[in-house]
């Protein structure tokens, strides 16, 4: 869950991006700092993105893999270079194992959602010279997904784990431990359910007309080439994959994405260029001669909706998912400490104070104007978590010397001054930015001074356009 | 760090380097009343109105360059004027907490520091007279409480461990100045309060009750002032930075009862 407010910029470009989920909508904002003008990494919505573990959806629990490899996803000592300077993590774009639509920095993407992991920034060994920004992929249900990359170029999801982190982040080499927890972590990410799929990927229960014809056409042969059909490459018992590449007119071959949960993962393409079904079904009907009458067209979207949806997508972001975050992260301390697993501990060390800072940073300080009300109670809220900070670096320092029994001790009295903390989080909560209104109060005062930097002459280019 | 904040940090280090024997020759050997700290609190009374006197002075060349349409001259005066502010920050929120807000509002595009930063570095343009003689204003009213205000130890203490954390939390990824990109320099600054703060008042009644714990703050101070010399925030180690400024925040907190003052709070 990763996101300080980081600071980016050098000129004010631009303005406003909207992004999914419900919450707030905040400015393309920047400061001199790591990244480029214009750089946009924050998710700052009200509602995240659910995950569901498949460990828990079976009836049993996240193991201790599953939870190190979280803690790793969102800590960014594992990357390397400006990522870890400007505080990214995995998370950063994979927000709770999804994507972020709202991720944006100036000459690697397209488009909000969409990131070039071979421009000159992050690492500037892999810079290709060309802007060939891709959309990140929502991790839901990835053990079912492979090859890896949107060009399927690698077999194996532990090579393309350690890729990204190396190669594309300029990260250390991981440790092969590391690297088998967040492969547990990212196979344990599940799509969410969709009680509207029956067996062999079938639509189920009430349809109506449009959705049952929509399934047909699903399954039609194109008319051009009968061996082909919408499902002959999303095969609907098979997760809607064919683990193929394919050339579908998208300027190369590309391997099937899924379809499920898809409603959540626009834009779509590899590169982001469709933002609706609706776009999708008519570049397939251009590319394939497929003749679909514009009923036809509606009726697929239909089909590609029932099936592409999911329940609860989203969920409120607050204190309380807050803490079980953290928490989970730091019960890696148990075991990682007594077996002096150095890595481990930095890594979850480094996420849970990752998670702190935010967390703090929920709570608006004196100096926020934009906020009224609960002046005392943030502040408490703040110092509260502030302690823990502290708490956290004891532990950090004990543990740094190799000092198991004090870094147990510690790690008790952390745990101790977090519990202490959660009742001042919770009295504050009213007036923290978890709230839709003081968001909306606090973001709609950071927008106005960061429009009030703008420059009427900068102001005045065109955004970005990859056909230019 | 600046070329325009360099002069002072190194006035302040050789203004400290002349004051600290004279400190160590008075100050008690272990001092168990606030009352105690008195020599030493004057000393620091004496920079912060130093620190406040610049940026006030900066801060009316500010509004005289504004209202000139002097776009270069303004954004000089205005990082001149914000560097004795965030020198100066260790009382800013302790003791005045709503000139604070005023003065160092955030987000705030009409009050304050920011608002007017957003104007002369980002938008290009001297059209802030109104905030800029409101700011003047505000860093008057400040000097004058600041001389009408009897410091106190415990409150000092909880600034400077306050701000020693805030450094860590969130000035050092840029964000505290973000449109003139002058957060590193700040950093400095408002390391260079914390340093005064600690050598002209904690220091020496410290290093008599526990000289350990006194040789760590100084020497995590000095590691301080090295990494943040790294002149380019993209060079800076974060991750350093975000320790040492833990670190240092954890050692005022154990500093406070050795020298018969409270832990200090980091927030209220």
């Amino acid at each position: 869950m990763r996101r300080r407010c980081l600071a980016v910029l050098i000129a004010f470009l631009s303005l406003s991006a909207g992004f999914c989920g419900s919450g707030t909508r905040a400015e393309f904002r920047g400061e001199h700092g790591i990244l480029p003008a214009g750089s946009e990494i924050d998710n700052e919505a009200l509602s995240r993105p659910r995950e569901v573990f498949r460990s828990e959806a079976i009836g049993g629990r996240k193991s201790y893999l599953v939870k190190l490899g979280d803690a790793a996803f969102n800590a960014p000592l594992l990357l390397g270079g400006a990522a870890r300077q400007a505080g990214m993590s995995c998370a950063t774009c994979h927000v709770n194992g999804t994507f972020n639509p709202r991720l944006f920095v100036p000459g690697l993407s397209h488009g909000p959602g969409t990131f070039d992991t071979t421009g000159p920034i992050f690492n500037p060994l892999a810079d290709n010279g060309i802007n060939d920004a891709v959309t990140t992929p929502s991790l839901r249900g990835a053990r079912y997904l492979q090859p890896y990359g949107h060009d399927g170029r690698m077999a194996s999801l532990r090579d393309f784990v350690r890729g990204v982190i190396v190669n594309e982040f300029a990260g250390p080499e991981p440790s092969p431990a590391i690297l088998d927890a967040l492969v547990a972590y990212i196979e344990d990410i599940d799509f969410l359910p969709n009680r509207r799929l029956g067996p062999g990927g079938k639509l189920v229960g009430q349809l109506s007309d449009s959705q049952k014809r929509g399934e047909a056409l699903f399954y039609r042969p194109f008319p051009h080439d009968p061996a082909l059909s919408c499902a002959s490459c999303h095969i609907p018992s098979g997760a809607f994959v064919d683990h193929r590449q394919h050339d579908v007119g998208s300027d190369g071959l590309f391997k099937t994405p899924t379809l499920r949960n898809a409603n959540f993962n626009a834009p779509y393409f590899h590169d982001g260029r469709y933002r609706s079904y609706a776009e999708v079904v008519t570049h397939f009907d251009r590319v394939f001669y497929l003749g679909l009458s514009t009923q036809d067209r509606r009726d697929l979207v239909t089909y590609l909706t029932a099936i592409g949806d999911g329940e609860q997508p989203y969920e409120a972001d607050g204190v309380d998912p807050r803490m079980r975050e953290i928490e989970d992260f730091v019960s890696v301390l148990d075991a990682a400490l007594p077996a002096r697993d150095g890595a481990a501990v930095a890594l979850v060390i480094d996420a849970v104070n990752a998670e702190l800072h935010e967390l703090s940073e929920r709570f608006p300080a004196r100096k926020d104007t934009a906020v009224e009300g609960g002046r005392d109670e943030r502040a408490k809220a703040r110092g509260a978590i502030k302690e823990t900070v502290l708490s956290l670096h004891r532990l950090e320092a004990a543990a740094a010397r190799e000092d198991v029994e004090t870094a147990t001790k510690r790690l008790t009295d952390y745990r101790a001054t977090l519990a202490a903390a959660l009742p001042a989080m919770k009295a504050a909560e009213p007036w923290s930015l978890f709230d839709p209104k003081v968001a909306e109060a606090y973001y709609a005062a950071r927008q106005q001074l960061y429009r009030a930097a703008i420059d009427p002459a900068m102001a005045a280019r065109r955004p970005f356009d990859p056909d230019d | 760090m600046t070329a325009t904040h360099l002069p002072a940090v190194q006035r302040l280090r050789h203004v400290l380097a002349g004051l600290i024997p004279v400190a160590l020759a008075v100050m008690p050997t272990a001092p168990s009343a606030a009352a105690e700290f008195g020599a030493g609190i004057a000393q620091y009374k004496s920079f912060l109105g130093e620190q406040i006197a610049r940026s006030g002075d900066a801060a009316a060349a500010l509004r005289d360059r504004v209202a000139a349409g002097d776009l270069a001259g303004a954004q000089r005066a205005w990082l001149e004027a914000r560097g004795g502010w965030e020198a100066a920050e260790v009382v800013a929120d302790e003791f005045f907490p709503e000139l604070d807000a005023a003065i160092d509002a955030w987000p705030d595009a009409k009050h304050g520091f920011h608002a007017i930063e957003a104007k002369l570095f980002g938008a290009h343009s001297t059209d802030t007279l109104a905030e800029s003689e409101a700011l003047l204003a505000n860093l008057r009213t400040f000097r004058q409480k600041l001389e009408a205000t009897g410091l106190t130890a415990q409150g000092l203490l909880n600034g400077a461990a306050k701000l020693a954390f805030e450094i860590g939390e969130n000035k050092s990824d840029g964000g505290e100045s973000p449109f003139s990109g002058n957060s590193l320099a700040e950093i400095g600054d408002n390391l260079a309060g914390i340093d005064a703060a600690y050598r002209e008042v904690f220091a020496a009644p410290l290093a008599a009750a526990d000289a350990a714990l006194d040789r760590k703050v100084r020497a995590t101070i000095e590691e301080f002032h090295a990494v943040t010399a790294a002149g380019d925030l993209a060079k800076l180690d974060q991750t350093h930075l975000r320790r040492l400024s833990e670190e240092l925040a954890t050692a005022l907190q154990a500093a406070g009862p050795v020298i018969g003052l409270q832990k200090p709070v980091l927030e209220d």
